[in-house]
């Protein structure tokens, strides 16, 4: 059954349409390369048709690792700022939900004593863990800063 | 039956029909202002790019061109950044 089925693909025209989407592919790509290298050399316009024919030349000879590299740049130089906050404000806080943690430690941790604080102000008992959490991170605020008064008597004026 | 009555359907294709010209005039803007950012600086190629999206994703293969609106809206539209003021709802109240 498989390999009938598989023989009649291209009667739904699928390979057509993967066909055409490579080229659609390939445009954008293309679209995004000249985009960067007129952002940096707009300056010189001879520069800037030698790269072009450069990334057309690098498209046409090997176009699958030109594409993959194009994604990644546009991925994590274009949009990283993009990405990280989607990140920061999307994920991770969906993510904490589900109680799984990926930020760094500290901001965690600054969330966590911000938590236990509202608690407090509220008047609600804390759990023997909240008060431990709260004692260490105040125990380590008070070394923090009688190390800086410290520094300050030694160096400051 | 009232055979008037079937008019309905006519009127209901009908606005079918428009909403869907509708919908592939705006995926064919999408797609010339996506040309038009990327390629400002060549108005004839914005053209050309353009017709070229245009023809693959808006007339040949609407239903790709479609997910893709759909796909750049999501990640590029800041929708995301709006899924953590739903987390309260699902929280569980200190009450209960």
């Amino acid at each position: 059954m498989g390999p009938i089925l598989f023989a009649l693909l291209p009667l739904l025209d699928i390979f057509q349409t993967i066909g055409d989407l490579d080229l659609v592919i390939k445009i954008m790509a293309m679209s995004y390369m000249i985009l960067w290298l007129y952002a940096q050399l707009r300056e010189s316009m001879l520069l800037f048709g030698l790269g072009t024919m450069l990334a057309g030349y690098f498209l046409f000879i090997n176009p699958l690792p030109t594409i993959i590299i194009v994604i990644i740049f546009v991925a994590f130089v274009s949009l990283g700022m993009h990405l990280q906050m989607l990140f920061q404000f999307g994920l991770f806080p969906l993510l904490r939900f589900f109680g799984i943690e990926l930020e760094h430690p500290e901001v965690a941790e600054q969330q966590k004593m911000q938590s236990i604080e509202q608690k407090v102000r509220r008047g609600e008992d804390l759990t023997r863990e909240e008060e431990e959490f709260m004692e260490r991170v105040q125990k380590r605020e008070t070394k923090y800063q009688q190390r800086m008064g410290q520094m300050m008597q030694r160096y400051g004026h | 039956m009232e055979m008037y009555l079937l008019g309905v359907i006519d009127d209901i294709m009908l606005w079918a029909q428009l909403l869907w010209w509708l919908w592939l005039a705006i995926l064919a803007y999408f797609y010339y202002a996506w040309a038009r950012d990327h390629l400002f600086f060549m108005p004839p190629l914005v053209l050309v790019v353009a017709g070229i999206l245009i023809y693959y994703l808006v007339i040949e293969h609407w239903i790709f061109g479609t997910l893709g609106l759909i796909f750049y809206t999501l990640i590029f539209g800041g929708v995301l950044y709006l899924l953590p003021i739903f987390l309260p709802f699902f929280r569980k109240r200190p009450g209960s």
